[in-house]
């Protein structure tokens, strides 16, 4: 007999963890500035949530001074892929400022360069936003060596591979001030756990945090295809950003409804739902899933958009079934709106909330100077169609 | 036991300000279990989840804070009280015991439960009993005192769950202190206006019942799912479980009978026979 074995081989290992994703938001809806400290706590509260290969967070309200030129916040491995950046910034755009993002040493064992650029587009003849989702695009698929974390304006995206306490910690996220911030902790199971993998997923000024699978990725991938939208970022969620971005952006639909119209598309209500509304919405909820047909995402998801445009807006919504979970609240005076996985993540900063669980494919939207959308009534809740 | 007979013991959840992990706190709660102690109150919880999984012993787990998610997971012998919410995925699979909560729960309480009862105030969330089922005297049971969202006892195979639809927001006496028995004032229970079930109720039922206090619209039924005369058996039936509903959670037992109830079933023991396809294989 040999010596006794330290472990067995026979065994099944017993030591896996199973969890999901965490997500979370807090908006101040008096445009206050609040520090990342509050966020960062709701996401260690969810730290059994996580499995520590991924999280991240995005902020705005950040550059008040340079608020009319795109930030562009990258992460980068060696010098020869920033001056390869900057030589295809130059000539698109005018580079008006560009700094090193301040990290803390010691966080993380290696990390990259993280660098922001605020920029101007050139081309008068494009629209500007349509010129940085191509330039965000193009760095994302085509400049080895960089990946553009973020690309709106006032706002920027904090991301890694860590845990959500160690990225909020190499960010110094509590030392960051903005009036609305969303977070993820990631658990991922489809897709790798790397860098540009973390969540919130950005374009332009949006930014997605998702927990759930988008199992209709292929077909949404193809409906992107058709507007100029490459997927390559080997996960689910960059669809979500893109369709929210296409529909929302894109489409020209008159602002108020913009989003809602997206956030339809994504979850469209059953036909038998559809039956039940009164004649108007009935006809907007059916024209919408016509056109949008292959812009639902299919699969268990919960998720939280935010977005500046046309003005600061939080949405949080799910799939038709809710099968990831999803809390509302807002606090006792009504000036913070906060979104999150689970309420202890809430209970943890603020425990005399009022909060409110929404219903299974109904978005809950918070909108600057707007009243809040519950998503507790019918998914056009609030809207006086004519 | 009577309460002077316990063997009691506390653990913080939270000690020096630091979480503990659900794997250390459900070791201590082991733990505490195996040296004999049978009334374990957990302090300042916030959101561990498998509080009280699988454990097979009759104690009684008091949880203050909010418990996380599967609470109770595969337990067969513990009463879990829980003093504030409980997250979603409450009595996952239950096998027995009594799990109480003195606040909110959110979706899919007791998915697939055995056996058990679940008693909540407050609201629920979607899927609430999915997939709950009983065999012979083993049959689960699922209060809500609050409303609930939809798909309400989805595919559901047995068991009981009843919706009140009372509403305890301005029935709590001193809102500081953790809602307890004590802590609910019986005359300001109010009871909410509208409906208290949503869409896609008992959609896919193949067994058991739900019994929702007052109407139920015939727009909220799921498929397979019919509205059922409520007979005198039914209220033998429910008899006991309001009569526990009433004590646990001070509420007159008027109250609970008023309005009456609608029985929801389903529109035969095997509604799906003939959507699949019987030839051998």
């Amino acid at each position: 007999m040999k010596k006794s074995l330290t472990k067995s081989f026979t065994e099944l290992p017993r030591e896996r963890e199973l969890s999901a994703c965490g997500i979370a938001g807090l908006f101040n809806l008096d445009k206050k500035m609040v520090s990342g400290e509050p966020i960062a706590k709701m996401m260690a509260t969810m730290e059994e949530r996580e499995n520590g290969l991924g999280a991240g967070y995005a902020a705005y309200g950040l550059f008040p001074k340079l608020k009319e030129y795109y930030c562009l916040q990258l992460i980068i491995d060696d010098e020869e892929a920033k001056r390869a950046v900057e030589e295809f910034l130059n000539s698109y755009t005018d580079i008006v400022k560009d700094e090193e993002v301040s990290v803390k040493k010691g966080v993380l064992k290696e990390y990259p360069i993280v660098w922001r650029f605020f920029v101007s587009p050139r081309d008068e003849k494009v629209s500007p936003d349509d010129t940085m989702k191509d330039i965000m695009m193009h760095i994302n698929c085509s400049i080895k060596g960089a990946f553009c974390l973020s690309g709106g304006k006032d706002m920027a995206v904090f991301k890694g591979n860590g845990w959500a306490t160690e990225i909020a910690e190499f960010y110094q996220i509590k030392d960051i001030k903005a009036f609305m911030w969303s977070a993820h902790s990631r658990f991922p199971t489809n897709t790798p756990g790397w860098w540009g993998g973390a969540h919130p997923f950005s374009l332009l000024g949006h930014a997605v945090v998702h927990n759930g699978e988008i199992t209709s990725y292929g077909t949404n991938v193809n409906y992107l295809k058709e507007f100029g939208y490459e997927c390559k970022l080997l996960t689910d969620t960059e669809v979500l950003a893109y369709i929210y971005d296409y529909i929302a952006r894109k489409c020209n639909y008159p602002e108020k409804i913009a989003s809602r119209i997206a956030m339809m598309a994504l979850a469209p209500p059953y036909w038998k739902d559809i039956d039940l509304m009164t004649p108007e919405k009935k006809k907007w909820a059916t024209n919408i899933r016509i056109a949008h047909r292959k812009a639902m995402a299919n699969g268990p998801f919960s998720i939280i958009i935010t977005t500046d445009m046309p003005k600061p807006t939080m949405i949080g919504h799910s799939d038709r079934k809710k099968l990831r979970p999803m809390i509302a609240a807002l606090s006792e005076d009504g000036k913070t709106f906060y979104l999150a996985s689970e309420l202890n993540a809430i209970h943890t900063i603020d425990r005399n909330v009022k909060y409110w669980q929404p219903d299974p494919g109904k978005p809950v939207i918070a909108s600057l100077g707007d009243p809040i959308i519950t998503g507790t009534k019918d998914p056009l809740e609030g809207l006086e169609l004519a | 036991m009577k309460m002077d007979q316990q063997k009691k013991f506390t653990i913080d959840a939270e000690p020096q300000g630091k979480k503990l992990h659900h794997k250390e706190l459900n070791e201590k709660i082991r733990k505490a279990i195996k040296d004999g102690h049978t009334w374990i109150t957990l302090n300042n919880v916030s959101g561990q989840r498998f509080i009280g999984a699988g454990i097979k012993e009759k104690v009684t787990i008091e949880v203050y804070g909010d418990a996380g998610l599967d609470t109770g997971v595969f337990s067969e012998g513990p009463t879990i009280i829980v003093h504030g919410n409980s997250e979603y995925l409450l009595g996952n699979t239950l096998n027995g015991g009594e799990l109480v909560v003195y606040g909110d729960s959110w979706d899919i309480t007791g998915m697939g439960a055995r056996s058990g009862k679940i008693f909540v105030m407050g609201e629920g969330g979607s899927r609430i009993g999915i997939h709950m089922k009983e065999f012979k005297d083993k049959r689960p049971v699922i209060v809500y005192g609050g409303r609930v969202k939809q798909y309400l006892g989805e595919y559901m195979a047995g068991g009981i769950i009843v919706v009140l639809g009372l509403d305890y927001s301005n029935a709590i006496i001193d809102p500081k202190k953790p809602i307890s028995k004590d802590n609910i004032d019986p005359k300001k229970i109010k009871e909410h206006q509208g409906d208290i079930v949503q869409s896609y109720l008992g959609a896919g039922i193949h067994g058991g019942a739900i019994y929702v206090r007052g109407t139920v619209p015939d727009k909220y039924l799921g498929i397979y799912a019919v509205k059922e005369e409520f007979t005198e058996s039914d209220k033998e039936t429910l008899k006991p479980i309001l009569e526990r509903y009433s004590e646990l959670f001070n509420t007159p037992e008027d109250l609970l009978w008023k309005n009456g109830y609608t029985k929801v079933r389903p529109i035969s023991s095997r509604p799906f026979e003939k959507v699949y396809n019987s030839t051998p294989i």
